[in-house]
């Protein structure tokens, strides 16, 4: 419309005709463009092009069946196997249940790998992060393996025994339950471990050092 | 009852095939013009035919059954050329096949047949993929403009103008044709 106001003679002037894509849709009734139809139907010019383009249109109505098939193709010998395939398809159909016949991008698009995919990877975490613990660390605190050495003397301590060894010898303390052991390094050099046993709630220190040869447990 | 069962089951299917016989040659013509190959035409019409039957109770008028089924056969061709990566309509030269091809026409229509619809047949036939799936919705299966928007998925403006293209194209090339007899 404001084309309209600003240039009222191009739009109004009944000697501009239709261009060709305004005729073919004219033709085909697809434009509710009042201009296009008001100049159509005074212009003795553009309404007999319009009637040349209806002519065309009305002589491919319905043309669906008149087909050319490239060389090598006979029609009656695809007639006879699509009309064989077809009755065949539609038996199996009626035979076959619901489910079964949809089409793998029916049941298994892409929403459906997406969520599959996040659920892996859901639980793949989760059993990485939870699962393999008895190769990773204990599930005691404290530290999971302590080592102190002085010359072929080496104290060393984990969450189920501690004590020394030198060479081929070596004693070593182990826990008598599989509770909670804490195993820590003392500023001296020496290794201490604490059991709490669960029953009793007696707690066990176990200390060793390098240092002046102490080494024994303690119960308390 | 089991023989009135059976009876029933045989007219239902005798009934398919009159269906099928009476509709196959335009259904395939309709899908043939779309996806442009023999093969596929004839995969994807047994497949429309197959998809009608299994969801009749979707047809609310039986005396639309011919213009539903060619409803289902051309959105089955669409899908098709989705699949295929071809949904754009992406510039497309004019099928070379058609083109090429030695006229074929069944019997009865042989006789009618003109050097007029020889014509309207190449002239369809040079059109891009795009203008002559537009045109054959809109002219020759006579869809509304809204429903080949719907069906090519693009906006009623595009269509419209794929619409006047092929019809601008298309009267081109008959006009020169009819100049060179």
């Amino acid at each position: 419309m404001n084309s309209l106001l600003q240039n009222p003679v191009r739009h109004l002037n009944p000697i501009r005709h239709l261009n060709e894509a305004e005729l073919a849709l004219l033709a085909g009734g697809e434009t509710a463009n009042w201009r296009l139809h008001l100049h159509g139907s005074v212009c003795g010019h553009c309404r007999a092009k319009v009637a040349e383009y209806r002519e065309l249109r009305e002589s491919l109505a319905g043309r669906s069946a008149d087909f050319r098939l490239p060389k090598g193709y006979d029609w009656t010998e695809l007639e006879a196997e699509m009309l064989g395939n077809i009755r065949l398809g539609v038996e199996v159909a009626s035979i076959t249940p619901a489910p079964l016949r949809r089409t793998p991008t029916e049941w298994m698009d892409w929403r459906g790998l997406v969520a599959i995919g996040a659920l892996t990877a859901v639980v793949m975490t989760g059993w990485f992060l939870a699962g393999p613990a008895r190769q990773n660390s204990p599930r005691f605190p404290g530290l999971s393996q302590v080592a102190v050495a002085e010359g072929d003397l080496k104290l060393s301590g984990n969450p189920m025994q501690m004590g020394w060894e030198s060479g081929d010898h070596g004693v070593y303390f182990r826990s008598t339950t599989p509770t909670a052991t804490r195993v820590a390094i003392g500023l001296d050099g020496s290794l201490r471990s604490s059991t709490v046993d669960q029953e009793s709630g007696q707690l066990t220190v176990t200390q060793v050092s390098l240092g002046d040869g102490v080494y024994g447990s303690d119960e308390e | 009852m089991g023989s009135e069962r059976k009876a029933a089951a045989l007219d239902a299917r005798e009934a398919q095939d009159v269906f099928v016989r009476e509709n196959l040659r335009r259904i395939f013509g309709v899908i043939y013009r779309i996806v442009g190959n023999v093969a596929d035409a004839q995969d994807l019409t047994q497949e429309t035919f197959i998809k009608a039957f299994e969801r009749a109770e979707q047809l609310k008028d039986p005396k639309k059954a011919s213009q539903w089924l060619g409803r289902v056969a051309t959105n089955t061709a669409l899908d098709f050329l989705r699949r295929k990566g071809r949904v754009s309509f992406a510039e497309l030269e004019p099928n070379q096949d058609f083109l090429e091809a030695e006229a074929f026409r069944r019997p009865d229509a042989q006789l009618l047949d003109s050097e007029r619809n020889t014509k309207l047949e190449q002239c369809l036939d040079a059109l891009s993929e795009r203008e002559r799936t537009a045109l054959v919705l809109r002219d020759v299966e006579d869809l509304p403009a809204k429903e080949v928007a719907k069906v090519l998925g693009c906006s009623s403006a595009t269509v419209r103008s794929h619409i006047a293209n092929a019809r601008v194209k298309f009267r081109a090339l008959y006009a020169k044709l009819e100049g060179a007899r």
